[in-house]
Parts: C-alpha cells; sequence; structure tokens
C-alpha cells in the first residue's frame, strides 16, 4: 500500500468585474478596474464574481476550487485552504 | 454499493461502525437518527442537487441545530463535489462533522464534537446551606464583639497615653523620674583571675592544665 501524506494547497482569490448589459465588454479584475477608471464598479451595472483558483498538486496547473471535489484525492476545504492527499514516491 | 441512494449507504457506513437506527422523526426525509453508545447522532444528507439550492443547505444546517446537545452528534453528509464549496473550518469550529461521498467511498472529513455551551453558560442558583450559615452567623457576631473589645482597649490606651503625658519626668531640666542601673552577672558564675574575670567552667577544671600545654610537648625530642 503506498505511503500518503497531506499537502495544502492555498486558494488564490480573482474578483473579476462583469458587465450585465454588454455581453462584450471585457472582463476585468476589480483591481484593474479601479486603476482604469479610478473608481469602484456601479452594482447597478457591474457585477463582481469571485473565482477562487489553485494550484493542482499533479501538474501545478491552475484549477477552480469548485473542481477539487471531482478528485478522489481532494480531502476537504478549510478556510482558504484546499487540502490533498498525496502519495509519497519511494525513492 | 455506489448503485444504492446516499440515504442507504449512509445508513450503512453507520451500522458498520456499531451503530443503531432510530425511527426517523419525520420532519426531514434526508434526515437520519442513530444511536451509538450513549451518544445520538443525527445525520443530514444533502445531495447534489442542493448545491444550487441555497435554502436546503441553510434548511439542513438549522434542522441539525436544533439537535444540539451535550450528547447529540450532528453530522451533514455532502457529496465531494459541494466539499470545496464548504469551509470545513465553520464546522469545526461549532461542532459539526462533515461527511463527504462519491460513487466510491464515503469519507469522515471532520469528526463532530459534543456541545457543552448551553450546559457550561446556564447559571445555576445553589440553595445556601444552613450549616454554613449558622457558622456565618457566629462568626458576624464574633467579629462584632472583636471590634467593640477593640474600641475598648483603644479608648483605655488613649486615656493612660493621656494620663501619662500628664505626669511625664522633664528629663532635661535633670528631674529625678527614671534611674539606669548597670545590669550584672550573677558573681556564681565569674572565677577571679590576674587577666580578669572568666566563666565558673573554669574553676577547678583539670582539662585547663592539659589543653595549655598541648602543642610544647609535641616539638619537644622524642630520645636524648
Amino acid at each position: 500500500m503506498p505511503v500518503e501524506t497531506i499537502v495544502r494547497i492555498p486558494i488564490r482569490r480573482i474578483p473579476v468585474v462583469v458587465d450585465t448589459r454588454d455581453a462584450m465588454t471585457p472582463e476585468l479584475t476589480l483591481e484593474d478596474f479601479r486603476q482604469l477608471f479610478g473608481e469602484d464598479p456601479d452594482p447597478s451595472v457591474y457585477r463582481i464574481v469571485n473565482i477562487e483558483v489553485i494550484t493542482s498538486p499533479d501538474d501545478q496547473q491552475p484549477m477552480l476550487v469548485t473542481e477539487c471535489g471531482r478528485y478522489s484525492r481532494f480531502v476537504r476545504r478549510e478556510g482558504d485552504d484546499i487540502y490533498f492527499r498525496k502519495q509519497i514516491e519511494p525513492s | 454499493m455506489a448503485s444504492l441512494p446516499i440515504e442507504q449507504r449512509i445508513l450503512h457506513y453507520f451500522l458498520a461502525m456499531g451503530a443503531q437506527q432510530n425511527p426517523s422523526s419525520g420532519t426531514n426525509d434526508s434526515s437520519l437518527s442513530f444511536t451509538l453508545g450513549n451518544d445520538k447522532l443525527i445525520v443530514n444528507i444533502l445531495t447534489a442537487k442542493d448545491i444550487v439550492q441555497r435554502n436546503r443547505i441553510l434548511e439542513a444546517l438549522l434542522h441539525l441545530a436544533s439537535f444540539r446537545g451535550a450528547l447529540t452528534q450532528l453530522y451533514v453528509v455532502a457529496p465531494r463535489l459541494l466539499g470545496a464549496s464548504l469551509d470545513s473550518q465553520i464546522f469545526r469550529s461549532h461542532g459539526i462533522g462533515l461527511i463527504l461521498f462519491d460513487e466510491r467511498r464515503i469519507e469522515e472529513t471532520i469528526k463532530p464534537q459534543p456541545f457543552f455551551q448551553h450546559t457550561q453558560s446556564q447559571p445555576t442558583i445553589a440553595t445556601p446551606d444552613p450549616t454554613v450559615l449558622s457558622e456565618l452567623a457566629t462568626l458576624k457576631s464574633m467579629y462584632s464583639q472583636m471590634e467593640r473589645t477593640l474600641e475598648n482597649i483603644r479608648a483605655e490606651f488613649t486615656s493612660i497615653k493621656r494620663d501619662s503625658e500628664g505626669k511625664a519626668p522633664d528629663l532635661e531640666r535633670g528631674t529625678p523620674g527614671f534611674t539606669f542601673e548597670p545590669v550584672m552577672r550573677p558573681p556564681s558564675l565569674l572565677v577571679e583571675t590576674a587577666e580578669g574575670p572568666l566563666p565558673s567552667f573554669f574553676a577547678n577544671n583539670p582539662w585547663l592544665d592539659v589543653l595549655s600545654r598541648r602543642g610544647r610537648s609535641e616539638v619537644a625530642p622524642l630520645a636524648g
């Protein structure tokens, strides 16, 4: 039976501003929006979507936090961290 | 096993742990109740369809909260897909257990903790013990008597002080009041010698002669 350990991966939150009136408007991060327009987005026009991503423990590629549940190695989410089971490779 | 509905799988999971199923409360179809030793387990199951129903999750948690007790352990069972959206820190801080499942396995992610807050925070009104009350009354009377005695002593001391101040001798003017005499030792304890008085144990002590010659005989020649 392979030896397993638990790895902790921090969650990164990216707030994205979406224009609800014009679907063709490119999405901006909240930080970029503030820098570009010099103000916070108007709630009646824009909606802020929080995208939570982590780096995959397998291939180090970004993945959505909501995708973690598809992996059998997913253990739990606790605070701003995701815990995965990981096999220890024999040296 | 995975083809069974999740309610049946959870039932088998807890029965395998040695729990006994209790009759359902009837208010919630997705809720199961078990008895494990002295503990009562309440399990509320969230399915994949509940992910999009925010109120369904709220209802499940409030339903569990109504069963809070010292000997009750609460579980939320949720699909693994929903597990990434549920912060298990919240479950841990409130003592609610979390079980995640998928087609292959059922896993207890957070263990429930017994809830003691209500029993500890309730103020307990202790009935006074009559023995303690009587002892307290005795102590109180003793204290008041001591206070009176102390007042009398203080009054007497003040009057004595006032009298003594009125009759105080004037030492600076040379008025005879107090005479100081040197303290003399009893004569029986002193032995008069040429160097002065010695203690009584020196009188007729044969060891004095031996001790006075000590050291002189050691330097004397042994032969010739």
